[in-house]
């Protein structure tokens, strides 16, 4: 053979053979990346199905699952770093890799319901608190990952949840409480998701205001006590629209109340 | 080397050659598949999840009817319906339209796509606090993929 002849096959069995090679690295390494992603899908349409029946009520339930990651943003998850999804509800979960995660549904409410709200917890981490707070499908432990305490503030380098009264510490930065729920929230919730949990349901009070307003002005009857509702709804919503959470419901429960002692319909 | 022996050294590596690139289609193709199956999957976990509201907006707070906080009877509240029309364009959805017939139209909210529209409609309770009386309505959903 020719020597040009050798050296023609040897480039050619070199360039096929790396052209063969980085076509099967390239399909190994999109195919585990599509099997990954997939997986993740898979896990999320579990989610989906779960969530669908526990919205109505305020339950949970439990996923038992591949372990997986978590990384938890305003209005979505994503799972495996993989497949983000878009949650349609007020949420609060935390970043991390789990293979059993509880789904609790809790209702948020101010006299009148402002929303379900999901807790995503994860029950590979120890939780605690200084007084009958968890309720039994979370996993308490004295050596606690995240604590959450309505007597003392203990200061370590675990995660603390601080509850003085109606606020809630977490972070240094105090929040307050117009349900308990957000007191899970906090527990359950990285920051920023607690943060961004936080605002949306204050967002959706606000909405509730407006919506409740404008349904009041719909009535002909009973327009005194109509009149002192509108008076309040106002009051409240403006209140916390300027950052003034702490608004007190009761005077408009009663005067709710009242509408129905009156026989006239109720406004929630 | 003799003159044979070459000739069956090429032919070994066409022969290889030829087989790589056969089996390089058969992947593709296989790849293409698994690809296809993956986006029907998706497109059906859309679909479920579009499917879903029509169970998730006649429960929101925002829209649900309630008698001294209890929540009881699964309908629509008019006035409630007719007042979230008015701010839901703070709300999103996606490119949806959500409407409420009962009587007349509500539309609760709408962010107009491109394309073709899917609709799944559901029959509704929607109570009527006004004259406190409960009529048979429709949700109508559209879509755009």
């Amino acid at each position: 053979m020719k020597k040009a002849e050798v050296q023609f096959n040897l480039i050619f069995v070199i360039v096929a053979g790396v052209m063969i090679l980085a076509f099967f690295l390239f399909f190994t390494t999109k195919y585990i990346d599509l099997k990954e992603k997939q997986e993740a899908a898979k896990i999320s349409g579990q989610i989906d199905n779960l969530l669908l029946g526990l919205k109505f009520n305020t339950q949970y339930k439990e996923l038992d699952v591949p372990n997986f990651n978590l990384n938890v943003n305003c209005g979505n998850i994503t799972i495996n770093n993989r497949f983000t999804k878009d949650l349609d509800y007020v949420f609060f979960a935390t970043n991390g890799t789990s293979k059993k995660l509880t789904f609790w549904v809790k209702e948020v409410e101010k006299g009148f319901r402002i929303d379900n709200v999901v807790f995503i917890i994860d029950n590979t981490k120890k939780y605690y608190s200084d007084r009958e707070f968890f309720p039994d499908f979370v996993n308490v432990n004295e050596d606690y990952d995240v604590g959450v305490f309505f007597n003392s503030c203990p200061n370590n380098n675990k995660k603390v949840i601080c509850v003085d009264g109606n606020n809630i510490n977490y972070n240094g930065e105090s929040f307050y409480s117009f349900d308990d729920a957000l007191i899970y929230g906090a527990a359950f919730g990285n920051f920023d998701n607690f943060k961004c949990s936080y605002e949306k349901l204050v967002d959706k009070l606000i909405i509730l205001y407006d919506i409740y307003l404008k349904k009041n002005e719909g009535f002909n009857d009973g327009q005194e006590i109509r009149s002192q509702i509108s008076t309040l709804l106002s009051e409240n919503k403006n209140k916390i629209v300027n950052g003034n959470y702490d608004v007190d419901n009761s005077q408009l429960d009663l005067l709710n109340t009242k509408l129905s002692n009156y026989e006239l319909e109720v406004l929630y | 080397m003799n003159k044979k022996a070459q000739i069956g050294i090429q032919e070994t590596i066409l022969v290889i050659f030829v087989f790589f690139i056969v089996l390089m289609i058969g992947m593709i193709f296989f790849f293409q598949l698994n690809m296809k199956s993956i986006q029907n999957d998706i497109d059906q976990y859309n679909e479920f999840r579009f499917k879903q509201l029509i169970d998730i907006v006649p429960n929101m707070a925002e829209l649900r009817y309630s008698k001294l906080g209890v929540e009881d009877v699964y309908c629509i509240d008019l006035l409630k319906a007719r007042a979230f029309s008015e701010i839901s364009s703070e709300y999103d959805f996606g490119k949806k339209e959500i409407k409420l017939i009962s009587g007349d139209e509500i539309v609760l909210y709408s962010k107009i796509g491109r394309g073709e529209i899917r609709k799944v409609t559901s029959p509704v309770c929607v109570y009527d606090p006004r004259n406190g009386k409960f009529y048979l309505g429709e949700l109508d959903i559209g879509w755009w993929a």
